[in-house]
C-alpha cells in the first residue's frame, strides 16, 4: 500500500463529497457531504506525514485540529440550517433563493 | 493780475455746472449765481484792459500749461492776451452780462429757467475760452463748444418743431463750414507741428512757408468763419436761429458767437500777410454777404428777422473789412456792432415781451406805450445805420474808408449801397414798430414797458452804443490795440466818409417818406419793383435752392438707403437669416430627438436589455453558484495539465 493508493482514497471520498454537497436538496446532506471533504483532507495529511516525514506527528496533529474546527463548523451550520427552517419551513435548498437576481 | 487771467473762463464755467447740479436748491433757481460769475469775469476784463491803458500790463501776454502731450507733441491750454482779445473780453463779458441780467426778467416765466441760466454760462464759458485762447486747438475746442450752446439754446424751446429744426439747421449748416476750419487746422499741423499762435506767425515770418499753401489754410480756415458768421453762402441757419429765446439772439447770433468767426479771420490773418490774393476772396464774400443780406432785410415782417439778416449784413462788412487790410477797422466794428445789436435785439426782445408777436405789421405806435425801449432802440437803430456820432458810424466809415483807401472801388460802393439799405430798413422797421397809427388795437392796448430788469441792460447798452466808437478812437485806441505788422493804419479819406454818410442818410430820409409820410404807399412800391421784391420776400430762393439741390436729394436718398435698409437687408438678409436659422434649428431637433436621444434610449435600452438576460444566471441557489465553480475548476484542471 503506497502513498498513492491513499491519495486516490482521499480523492474519492473528496469527489463524493463535492457530489454531495453540489447535487443534496437536503442541506442536512450538504453538511455531512462537506464533513466527507474534511475527512478527505485530513487522510491527505495523515498520509503524506507518514510517508514522507515519518519522524514527527504534525500531520497527525493538523488534523485533530481540523476535526476539532469541523466540529465547531457543524455546530454553527446546524444552527443556521434550525434559523432557516423557522423562516421559511424548509431545508430544500431549492427554496432558499432570497438572493436570486 | 494777468496771472489770473485764466479765472475769466472759468468763473462761468463754474457757475454754470453749480446751476446745471444744484440750481434748484438755490434761490432763484441759481440764476444769480451766473449773473455774478459773469459780473466777476466782467470786473476782472475791464481791469485788464484798464491795466493796459495805464501801461501795467504790456501785451501780448501768455500763460501756458501744458495739457497732453502726443507723442514728441505737447499741446497745451492757455491765455494769450493781447488787442483783439482784451476788446472781445470786454465785448463778451458786458454782453453777457447785461443778456443774463435782462433774462431774468424776460425768461421769468420759462418752465426751464434754470437750465436756459446754466446754458448762457456755459456759452460764455467757451466763448471767453475762445476769445483768450493762445493756440488753435483750444480755440477749435471751444470754438465748437460755442457751436454746441448754440444749438442747444436755439432749440430751447424745443416742444416747437420750427426752434428744433432750426437748431438742427443750425449745427448742421455751422459744421460744414468746421469741416474746412479743421482741414486747416490739421494741414497747420502737418506743415508746422503747433498750434499755439506765436509760434505759427514766427514760421510764417521766417519764410518756411509757401504763400500759396498759407493761402490754402488761411481760406480754410476762412470756411469756419463762413459758417460761423454766416457769411453767404452758409448764412441760410442764423436767420432761423432767432426761434431761440430773445436774450439768446442778442447775446449769440448777434453779439458774440456769430463775431467769434471774424474773431477767427483776425487770428488768421498772419496767414493772408503772406498770401494777399485770398483776402480778395475774403473781402468779396464779406461785400456780397453785406448787401444780399440787406436786401432780405428790407422786406422782412419778422422784427427779428429784419435783425437777423442785418447781423448778416454787418458781418459781411466786418469780414468785408478784413479782407481789405482794414484789421482794426474789422475787429472796431465787431466790437461797437456787439453793442448796438444786442440792444437791438433786446430792445425788440421787449417790445415781443409786451405785444406777443414778431410780426411789425401788427404793432404800430408803440412809442406811446414803452418809452424807454423806444429811445434804447431808436439809438440802436441810429448807431446801426450809421448816423454821426453815434458808434456804428465811426466803425463804418472806417470799413468803407479801408475798402476806399486800398482801391476797392466796386467794395466800396456795395458798402455804400449796403449802408443805404441798412439806413432804409432799420427806419422802417422803427417806423412801423414805434411810429405811425396802432395798426392792431387790442394788442397796443395791452402793451406795457417792460419790468426794471429788462430796461436797464437797454439803457446800458444804449449809452455804450453812443460813446463806443469815441471812447475806441480816442488817441487812437483801436489802432494801438489791432497793430499788425505789415498793415498801415487805416487812413481817414475824406470823400468815402461823405459819399458813405450821404447814402446812409439817404436811406432814412427814403425810409422817412415811404412808410411815414406816405410819400408813396409800401405796396404800389412793391408791385413796381415786382420781381426785386419777390426775389427779397423769399430770401433769394437760396433755401428753396438748397432745398432742392441738397437736402432733397439727400433725404431721397436716405430714403432710398432706407428702404434697402427695410426690404433688402431687412427681408432678405435678416429675416431670411432667421428663417433659415429656424428651419436650421428644426432640422437640427429633429437629429437630436431621433439620432442622438435614439442612441442615449438605445444605450439604455441596450444596458437593461442585456441586465434582464444577465440576471437569469443569478438564481440566488448557493448549488448552482458552486457548481459553475467546480467545473471551473475541473475546466481549469484539465487546461493546466494539458500546457
Amino acid at each position: 500500500m503506497t502513498l498513492y493508493h491513499i491519495l486516490a482514497l482521499s480523492g474519492v471520498v473528496f469527489s463524493i463529497g463535492i457530489f454531495g454537497v453540489l447535487t443534496r436538496r437536503n442541506i442536512l446532506g450538504i453538511l455531512m457531504s462537506i464533513e466527507l471533504m474534511f475527512n478527505a483532507a485530513n487522510i491527505n495529511l495523515v498520509a503524506f506525514n507518514h510517508y514522507l516525514h515519518p519522524g514527527n506527528v504534525w500531520g497527525q496533529g493538523f488534523s485533530l485540529f481540523v476535526i476539532t474546527l469541523a466540529a465547531a463548523e457543524a455546530v454553527v451550520g446546524l444552527s443556521l440550517v434550525l434559523a432557516i427552517y423557522r423562516n421559511i419551513k424548509s431545508v430544500f435548498t431549492e427554496n432558499m433563493n432570497l438572493l436570486h437576481g | 493780475m494777468a496771472d489770473y487771467a485764466y479765472l475769466i473762463p472759468l468763473f462761468p464755467l463754474a457757475g454754470a455746472i453749480l446751476i446745471f447740479f444744484f440750481g434748484r436748491w438755490l434761490p432763484w433757481k441759481g440764476s444769480l449765481l451766473g449773473v455774478a460769475a459773469v459780473f466777476a469775469s466782467m470786473v476782472m476784463s475791464i481791469s485788464l484792459f484798464h491795466q493796459y491803458l495805464n501801461g501795467t500790463l504790456k501785451v501780448p501776454f501768455e500763460l501756458s500749461w501744458s495739457w497732453f502731450a502726443a507723442g514728441i507733441y505737447p499741446f497745451e491750454v492757455g491765455v494769450l492776451l493781447d488787442g483783439p482779445s482784451l476788446i472781445l473780453l470786454l465785448v463778451v463779458t458786458v454782453v453777457s452780462f447785461l443778456v443774463q441780467f435782462y433774462s431774468l426778467g424776460y425768461m421769468r416765466d420759462s418752465p426751464r429757467f434754470k437750465r436756459f441760466f446754466s446754458y448762457l454760462s456755459f456759452f460764455t464759458f467757451s466763448m471767453l475760452g475762445l476769445v483768450v485762447a493762445n493756440n488753435y486747438l483750444q480755440f477749435f475746442v471751444c470754438w465748437e463748444v460755442v457751436g454746441l450752446c448754440s444749438y442747444l439754446l436755439i432749440g430751447f424751446e424745443f416742444e416747437r418743431d420750427a426752434a428744433a429744426g432750426a437748431g438742427n439747421k443750425a449745427f448742421l449748416t455751422t459744421k460744414l463750414g468746421d469741416l474746412g476750419f479743421y482741414a486747416g487746422l490739421l494741414l497747420i499741423f502737418a506743415v508746422m507741428g503747433t498750434f499755439n499762435f506765436g509760434q505759427i506767425t514766427t514760421h510764417l515770418q521766417d519764410g518756411s512757408v509757401s504763400p500759396r499753401l498759407a493761402m490754402i489754410i488761411g481760406l480754410l480756415i476762412f470756411c469756419g468763419t463762413i459758417g460761423k458768421s454766416a457769411q453767404f453762402p452758409l448764412h441760410v441757419w442764423l436767420p432761423d436761429a432767432m426761434e431761440g429765446p430773445t436774450p439768446v439772439s442778442a447775446l449769440i447770433h448777434a453779439a458774440t458767437m456769430v463775431a467769434a468767426g471774424v474773431y477767427l479771420l483776425a487770428r488768421a490773418y498772419p496767414f493772408f500777410m503772406l498770401a494777399p490774393e485770398g483776402l480778395e476772396i475774403v473781402a468779396w464774400v464779406g461785400g456780397i454777404t453785406a448787401v444780399f443780406a440787406a436786401t432780405i432785410a428790407l422786406t422782412s415782417d419778422d422784427i427779428k428777422k429784419i435783425l437777423a439778416y442785418s447781423t448778416i449784413s454787418q458781418l459781411g462788412y466786418m469780414v468785408m473789412a478784413l479782407g481789405v487790410s482794414g484789421y482794426g477797422a474789422g475787429l472796431f466794428h465787431l466790437t461797437t456792432h456787439a453793442a448796438f445789436k444786442a440792444l437791438l435785439f433786446l430792445a425788440a426782445g421787449s417790445v415781443i415781451h409786451a405785444v406777443h408777436t414778431n410780426d411789425i405789421w401788427k404793432m404800430g405806435s408803440l412809442s406811446k406805450q414803452m418809452v424807454t425801449t423806444t429811445i434804447t432802440f431808436f439809438i440802436g437803430a441810429a448807431a446801426l445805420a450809421g448816423v454821426p456820432g453815434l458808434a456804428g458810424f465811426y466803425s463804418k466809415e472806417m470799413i468803407l474808408g479801408a475798402a476806399y483807401g486800398t482801391q476797392h472801388h466796386a467794395l466800396f460802393a456795395l458798402g455804400c449801397l449796403g449802408a443805404f439799405m441798412t439806413a432804409l430798413y432799420m427806419m422802417r422797421a422803427c417806423s412801423l414798430v414805434f411810429l405811425g397809427e396802432p395798426r392792431d388795437r387790442e394788442r397796443f392796448t395791452h402793451a406795457h414797458e417792460s419790468p426794471w430788469t429788462m430796461t436797464i441792460p437797454l439803457m446800458i447798452l444804449a449809452a455804450l452804443s453812443v460813446v463806443a466808437g469815441k471812447l475806441l478812437l480816442h488817441n487812437g485806441l483801436i489802432n494801438r490795440l489791432m497793430e499788425m505788422p505789415g498793415i498801415s493804419e487805416t487812413r481817414e479819406s475824406g470823400i468815402a466818409a461823405v459819399i458813405a454818410t450821404s447814402s446812409a442818410l439817404l436811406g432814412i430820409i427814403l425810409g422817412y417818406g415811404i412808410y411815414l409820410a406816405r410819400w408813396i404807399e409800401p405796396k404800389t412800391l412793391a408791385a413796381v419793383f415786382r420781381p426785386a421784391y419777390v426775389l427779397f420776400r423769399n430770401k433769394w430762393f437760396i433755401d428753396e435752392i438748397y432745398w432742392a439741390l441738397f437736402v432733397r436729394p439727400i433725404m431721397r436718398l436716405a430714403d432710398k438707403i432706407a428702404s434697402f435698409d427695410y426690404d433688402v437687408l431687412d427681408q432678405i438678409g435678416v429675416d431670411g437669416f432667421g428663417a433659415a436659422t429656424e428651419w436650421f434649428s428644426k432640422l437640427d431637433g429633429w437629429i437630436d430627438d431621433t439620432f442622438v436621444d435614439g442612441f442615449v434610449d438605445g444605450t439604455g435600452r441596450f444596458v437593461s436589455r442585456m441586465g434582464a438576460m444577465a440576471r437569469t444566471i443569478q438564481t440566488g441557489l448557493v448549488q448552482n453558484y458552486l457548481l459553475i465553480i467546480t467545473a471551473g475548476f475541473v475546466f481549469l484542471a484539465i487546461f493546466w495539465n494539458i500546457f
